[in-house]
């Protein structure tokens, strides 16, 4: 089995791109298993057409905690996608604080835990397991399966602009941190293009800087923001288009990635200084 | 003193409009402190020519010792000249070491260190701007609207669904503290981002959780370019049609009397009132 997580700067597409690679990898045959590790709780909702399902921190909070009363068809929702094989879709969200209240990254935690408790991965026999992670706050709940080694295989979505790249590296400082006991590392970068100047140019020597390369550019598109405002994959809605194509692409990509790396850590100053200066030479 | 917080979802550009916040106000001579809450620590970035160092980092360092921490240490005069004699001060809470600790204890030390050194009394600060994250509306992140210290809270927000879930979030911690806090709803501030329908979207949202809209930004190359600069339009666009708009929401923020408890939305209703927009 193999365990995948993608992390990504909230806004920057990452539930968007992830269920485009669950569902083209479910698409190969594989019993996929989707996480959505975001307090939105919204990253399954393409592969459930639209439909947003119950939380494992809500279905917790009301059993107050008591995990040994949680079933698995409480937390744990199969796609009703069609596929073109015998792959399956699984769909799990952690949830997060009630607003205003408690912690952020205990989500992450419960939602992992209660899912190694109902031994879900083994009896649902999976091939992969894709967390879809919250990458601003790095913090011990959010980093929880690179920390603990879950998720073996890390990917970054990313856009040219400079907020992202910031989270960015800062997810990479938290493999870097946790690689020797946990053996997490950094299977590169997922390009999400957002209409910037030569921003393929500026992610590739971005990944080189790291240490690590770009498994898949995705084109900024209208139709994506259509698809996604519908509820539904391209792969639904859209499945001859060059955006469908890249996402096919991105997830072969990923599938036989063989390129995994310790990143380097890159501090806010510097990032900011190789920045400004790709830029300037850019508008030059 | 007028205490304001600026939530919105990562990636919408709410340090952008905090500073430019900043800026006008301090243009009016005022004196004013952005404090950016988000681990991410550039909200001041458009401020300051250099990365503060961290409240959090500061603290650090001295092994949590408030007592040894000076004020010259955590906030930062910004070198800009603001017309009237007016100033801006900025501080960075700062995060978690990436993969350990606590995301929101950034925002409840800031504020304490903050507090506890004096800080808005020693500088004679008219205006404090906390520019928060809003997609994990924790213990931590929420602490300004918990604790009372923001009065006023705007939202920054498109007419994407995310958007306005965060806002719905934010709205849900007013209505939870306001008894206790004292904590309200100013506005919501508008970044469009090209949605379809999105000014209806956007003007029928406000509507329904009973706000007003204070300013509505368009899709700007102009705003990203000088971003990227490290500048605020004020500075390198100072006649664009961008630079007036943050000028208004300035002096609307400033203005503004008109705060309210919103009413808040369950998810699955903003969704399938949202989905009528996109038809």
């Amino acid at each position: 089995m193999r365990q995948i997580a993608i992390y990504g700067k909230g806004g920057i597409g990452k539930s968007m791109v992830s269920s485009h690679i669950s569902f083209a990898l479910a698409n190969k045959g594989l019993k996929v298993m989707h996480v959505g590790c975001d307090p939105k709780h919204d990253s399954t909702r393409l592969l459930l057409m639209g439909k947003m399902p119950k939380t494992i921190l809500d279905t917790l909070r009301k059993k107050n905690f008591a995990i040994q009363h949680v079933a698995r068809d409480e937390v744990v929702f199969e796609s009703p996608l069609k596929l073109e094989c015998d792959g399956k879709i699984y769909c799990a969200e952690s949830g997060g604080p009630d607003p205003g209240l408690g912690c952020g990254g205990k989500g992450v935690i419960e939602a992992i835990e209660t899912l190694q408790h109902l031994n879900v991965y083994r009896e649902l026999e999976l091939d992969v397991v894709l967390y879809d992670v919250l990458g601003d706050v790095v913090c011990g709940g959010f980093s929880m399966p690179i920390r603990q080694g879950y998720a073996e295989e890390i990917y970054i979505v990313s856009s040219g602009e400079i907020e992202v790249l910031f989270a960015a590296s800062n997810i990479c400082k938290a493999i870097s941190r946790f690689t020797s006991r946990s053996g997490a590392k950094l299977g590169g970068i997922i390009g999400n293009l957002r209409e910037l100047k030569n921003e393929e140019d500026i992610l590739n020597k971005f990944a080189e800087l790291l240490g690590t390369h770009v498994v898949g550019f995705i084109p900024y598109s209208e139709i994506i923001k259509e698809c996604s405002g519908k509820g539904m994959t391209l792969f639904q809605l859209a499945p001859h288009s060059k955006e469908c194509d890249a996402f096919q692409k991105l997830t072969d990509g990923i599938w036989n990635n063989k390129e995994f790396s310790v990143p380097k850590s890159i501090n806010f100053e510097d990032l900011y200084a190789w920045w400004k200066k790709l830029v300037a030479k850019r508008n030059a | 003193m007028r205490q304001i917080a600026i939530y919105g979802k990562g990636g919408i550009g709410k340090s952008t409009v905090a500073s430019h916040l900043s800026y006008t106000l301090a243009d009016q001579g005022l004196k004013v402190l952005q404090i950016g809450c988000s681990p991410k620590n550039d909200s001041t970035r458009q401020l300051l020519k250099d990365f503060p160092s961290t409240i959090l980092d500061v603290l650090r360092k001295k092994e949590f010792d408030y007592d040894a921490v000076e004020m010259n240490e955590i906030v930062y005069e910004s070198p800009l000249l603001f017309k009237n004699g007016g100033k801006v001060y900025c501080a960075e809470s700062g995060g978690p070491e990436p993969g350990v600790g606590c995301g929101g204890k950034g925002v409840v030390e800031a504020i304490e260190t903050l507090t506890r050194l004096n800080i808005f009394e020693n500088l004679h600060c008219d205006v404090v701007i906390y520019d928060i994250l809003g997609d994990v509306v924790c213990g931590g992140f929420s602490l300004p609207i918990r604790q009372g210290y923001a009065q006023e809270t705007y939202v920054v927000a498109s007419g994407e669904l995310e958007a306005l879930y965060q806002v719905t979030n934010v709205s849900k911690a007013i209505k939870r503290f306001e008894v206790r806090s004292g904590s309200k709803l100013g506005g919501l501030i508008i970044n469009l981002r090209r949605v379809k329908n999105e000014l209806k979207i956007v003007k029928d949202f406000a509507d329904k959780i009973g706000t007003q809209i204070i300013g509505i930004i368009p899709y700007s190359q102009v705003v990203k370019e000088c971003g990227g600069q490290g500048e605020t339009v004020f500075r390198l666009a100072p006649d664009s049609e961008e630079a007036n708009i943050y000028r208004k929401i300035g002096e609307r923020v400033f203005n503004n009397k008109n705060l309210v408890v919103p009413k808040t939305i369950d998810f699955e209703d903003l969704y399938q009132w949202w989905l009528r927009y996109l038809e």
